[in-house]
């Protein structure tokens, strides 16, 4: 425990030490503006907060879930099931279908369940990773409303390259990513495989003072395959094309209450994304049309069960920019989703037709952006309320940003919570709600950044299931009201000291969300907090680096917070990477190492489900140009 | 404990002289090859002899609710799929037929026709595979009784109370399914063959109400998942008094007596017992051929003789001069 103190004080004063004892130095590179995907620009949120994560140009993701890579990136919580178990994200208390994860700007919740296992999306098949944090359900629609995260597939300005990255680690896992972009002409295309397999056998303390006891049946397997065209038609004219075929299979381990599991899961996917850019002198349209075609089957030999759920889902998704002026600016566009699902609890197949339609102004002064945005949608036939939303940015001083938004924002149910035999609810309505928010954002350097923001959200008709008087089963309702509020402040910064290079990071989340409604069963008393959400989470992450050598240390705490039976007690956890570039062959190599968890840490994110103590991870990148 | 419980059945039987009772066993179910009713034929429940066990099926969701007839014998099978299996693996004695209970909150039973507002005898209790193996090893939602640790003092109790002109009495007895409760976690057990539970105490009801409650509790209710299952259902037919004196009798004679008392019956072979008032056993016995007991070596005065088979129990008080 007080090597672990020591740790943390290091940590701690390292960044003190950098931020207020030496003198920052005018070469150093600049923290990056953010820049959104190219297109029409949607994702350009006035505002919000939001974040580009870059994994063109880094290996510190890749091996890593997406949800490892939002905790590590962000500060975003993420709820493991346990190492590359179920993992799903809460973002300012909202639970995991209120993250809206999108690919290249399309929706990839499962239409079923309504949230997407982050463990499955590796780190390696997409350029960049865009996060939103706060209602976007304006211009993104349902389950924008803790924030969207999209996953953006580019084109490699320095193709041809080839990109290998080689990784072994503890619990016998191995990862393989190759990457490979390359030029054809004026056009470019981009091939990427990844597979990644562990047999996660980690120790874990059933108890205290119980012996250490391995973890069984938690082996998982997973292969990606992606293949992008970036197409030049003529000079105004661009076709991209992505293809994505993912395959994954995990056993799932017995909980510490449980003597065994033998049940395992396979998750498939096969994704194809088509989008047409015309670029005016004035004007922008972009034309996407996706089909998703994925099933997931969950089998447990020992009782029996044998599920299959698949659903198949046709997108087109139109998005139109028009300049008026030097100032402003509309955007609109209209997106049709059509879905076919089938599972075990639905009696028949079921579809569903989402039909909506967006439209947003922008003006841009000198010192102030305006944002206004105005959506509808229809589902089946039903008319979803009109959501609006307004945000601004004013730069107050040269260094000075303020900025904020209003919008209305909502999550449609589920196929599962609408038509699910037993207990499914056709009449269910739309979770939906407001919310605020405002940041400062202070960059007293080029090189350093603070923004402190602050938030409100109320979402209605929160669906939970709950079984009625004189019903059998339990069926999904809209009980409850949820209060969602709290504090993020982030700083970031970087600076010399002598010949070491720091980069600095900390978030700090203060999260209080509520249950408005005392609920009977669930047991959910009026005020009290959402299920693993704790309320205070930060992360800090420091990077050193001196010549061809980078130390990361980075520490995540997560304060207690309540599961469906017991506590979760506090966390805190400590991890290292060590980063040595060289050259091999006459082409840039790396050399790493990550150690995890490096003080033995005995700690559950969800209840009963084990996380790992100690443990590495080695590899090398080779890039070849 | 087994003294005191005796004893207040004999006193509070002090002033019968005999009493007949029914068992209702569910061999008159003629199951299908799924081995069970769940009420999808939407009769609303199950009659055998004097009880009545209500059901309320969902025809939409297929889905059941209260009791149901089963013969499912499967005792390793993990999980809802098996929700149809007693941990012992047939009805009692071996015996095909037996009922389980699945309940969100108390689940009754009735007492009809001529058993309606007198004791109930008994009946044999036993768990369900499904929560069995559930306590035992846990599962996805509930957890190993034990927990974590195996020292956590765990219980699945069901609680049995009277309900008298629809009002549930405030008397009740406790049947623990499972108790995790000792020191010494040797001493631990999950029920896992047929016990018989005596509800006599609980005076005369018109139904019974069975509840069950456990130490695994989450947001969303009792982990612990709520099925036991019931077999020889034992209840007071007061009438049939008169039905056996047609059919069956059962006669002591003479009362009060000076060596030797006489037995005239057509139930078979009959196990005794004599007891003195206080509810200690004096002698105990089977009666195959004989008809006679020799009680000479007794004492003068007043003491209780038992009569027991799988279809009667009688009390008697007799008195030797």
């Amino acid at each position: 425990m007080y090597i672990k103190y020591q740790f943390y004080l290091m940590l701690i004063s390292l960044q003190f030490a950098a931020v207020s004892g030496i003198g920052q130095i005018d070469t150093m590179i600049q923290i990056q503006e953010i820049v959104f995907s190219a297109g029409v620009q949607r994702l350009q949120n006035w505002g919000s907060k939001s974040e580009v994560i870059s994994n063109n140009s880094s290996i510190e993701y890749s091996g890593k879930d997406l949800g490892q890579l939002l905790t590590e990136a962000t500060g975003i919580h993420s709820k493991s099931y346990g190492s590359n178990s179920l993992t799903t994200s809460s973002i300012r208390g909202g639970s995991a279908g209120h993250t809206l994860v999108l690919w290249n700007g399309i929706p990839l919740l499962s239409p079923t369940l309504g949230l997407l296992d982050l463990a499955l999306i590796p780190n390696d098949h997409h350029s960049v990773v865009e996060v939103s944090k706060g209602g976007t359900s304006s211009l993104f629609g349902s389950g924008a409303i803790g924030g969207i995260v999209n996953l953006e597939n580019q084109a490699y300005d320095n193709s041809p390259t080839l990109n290998i990255n080689v990784q072994f680690g503890s619990f016998k896992r191995q990862s393989l990513s190759v990457k490979s972009d390359y030029k054809f002409g004026t056009h470019k295309a981009k091939t990427q495989f990844s597979h990644k397999q562990a047999k996660n056998d980690f120790g874990f303390l059933r108890a205290p003072n119980h012996p250490l006891e391995i973890l069984k049946h938690a082996a998982f397997l997973s292969t990606n395959l992606s293949q992008d065209f970036y197409i030049n038609l003529n000079q105004n004219n661009k076709l991209k094309i992505h293809y994505w075929w993912q395959e994954s299979i995990k056993q799932i381990p017995a909980t510490i209450t449980q003597n065994k599991n033998e049940s395992d899961q396979k998750d498939h996917a096969k994704r194809l994304l088509c989008s047409w850019i015309r670029n005016g002198q004035n004007d922008m349209l972009e034309i996407k049309l996706a089909t998703f075609k994925e099933w997931q089957k969950y089998q447990d030999a020992a009782i029996n069960l044998n599920s299959r759920n698949s659903f198949t889902s046709l997108i087109s998704d139109l998005s139109y920019r028009r300049k008026l002026g030097v100032k402003q600016e509309i955007l609109s566009g209209t997106t049709f989703i059509f879905t076919r699902a089938n599972t075990d609890g639905f009696n028949e197949s079921k579809q569903e037709l989402r039909t909506s339609a967006w439209l947003t102004h922008r003006y841009q002064g000198k010192k102030i952006k305006l944002q206004s945005s105005l959506r509808t949608e229809l589902i089946d036939g039903m008319v979803i309320p009109l959501t609006p939303s307004f945000g601004f940015e004013m730069m107050l001083t040269k260094r000075l940003l303020f900025f904020g938004k209003v919008s209305r924002n909502y999550r449609l149910p589920t196929l599962n919570d609408r038509y699910w035999i037993p207990g499914g609810n056709v009449n269910l309505l739309p979770e939906i709600g407001w919310s605020q928010e405002l940041s400062i954002k202070s960059s007293w350097s080029d090189n350093s950044q603070l923004i402190l923001s602050l938030y409100n959200r109320k979402i209605n008709n929160w669906i939970l299931w709950t079984p009625l008087a004189n019903q059998v089963f339990w069926s999904a309702q809209n009980l409850s009201k949820v209060w969602s509020r709290g504090i993020e402040i982030e700083h970031k910064q970087q600076l010399n000291i002598g010949v070491i290079e720091l980069e600095i990071r900390n978030f700090y989340n203060l999260v209080k969300s509520t249950n408005e409604v005392g609920i009977l069963l669930p047991n959910i008393p009026k005020g009290e907090q959402l299920i693993y959400t704790p309320i205070h989470q930060l992360t800090n992450a420091i990077t050193a680096k001196l010549q061809t050598f980078d130390l990361t240390l980075q520490h995540i705490y997560r304060s207690k917070n309540k599961g469906i039976n017991e506590d979760i007690k506090a966390y805190h956890l400590f991890n290292a990477m060590i980063k040595y570039e060289t050259t091999l062959f006459s082409q840039k190599t790396f050399f790493f190492i990550d150690v995890n968890n490096i003080f033995n840490t005995n700690y559950f994110i969800i209840e009963r489900r084990p996380m790992p103590r100690a443990n590495f991870n080695l590899g090398f990148n080779l890039i070849l140009n | 404990m087994k003294q005191k419980t005796l004893l207040t059945t004999l006193i509070l039987t002090f002033n019968l002289y005999i009493t007949a009772q029914t068992i209702s066993d569910f061999e008159m179910f003629e199951l299908d090859s799924t081995g069970f009713l769940n009420g999808s034929d939407l009769n609303g429940g199950f009659t055998d002899g004097n009880i009545f066990l209500p059901n309320s099926y969902d025809q939409t969701y297929e889905s059941w609710l209260g009791w149901s007839i089963t013969n499912h014998t499967d005792t390793s099978t993990p999980g809802f799929t098996n929700q149809y299996s007693a941990i012992s693996g047939s009805g009692t004695n071996g015996s095909e037929n037996y009922a389980i209970s699945f309940s969100f909150g108390p689940n009754t039973l009735e007492l009809v026709g001529d058993a309606a507002g007198k004791k109930m005898g008994g009946m044999f209790i036993t768990n369900s595979t499904y929560a069995y193996l559930s306590m035992r090893d846990g599962d996805s939602f509930a957890k190993k009784f034990g927990g974590a640790s195996g020292d956590d003092p765990d219980y699945f109790l069901l609680t049995i109370k009277g309900i008298v002109n629809n009002e549930t009495t405030a008397d009740s007895i406790n049947f623990y399914l499972a108790d995790y409760r000792f020191d010494d976690n040797n001493a631990d057990y999950i029920i896992d063959e047929w016990t018989y539970v005596d509800l006599n105490s609980l005076g005369e009801v018109d139904a019974i109400s069975l509840s069950l409650s456990s130490s695994d509790n989450g947001q969303f209710g009792m982990n612990t998942p709520a099925f036991f299952c019931v077999d020889d259902i034992k209840t007071t037919d007061g009438s049939t008094m008169v039905k056996y004196s047609e059919e069956k009798s059962l006669k002591v004679y003479p009362n009060p007596f000076s060596d030797v008392i006489y037995l005239n019956q057509n139930f078979g072979v009959l196990n005794y017992e004599i007891l003195s008032l206080a509810g200690q056993s004096i002698l105990l016995g089977k009666m195959e051929e004989e008809n006679h007991l020799d009680l000479s070596f007794l004492q003068q005065g007043p003491y209780l003789l038992r009569f027991w088979n799988e279809s009667i129990q009688t009390l008697e008080f007799i008195f030797k001069d």
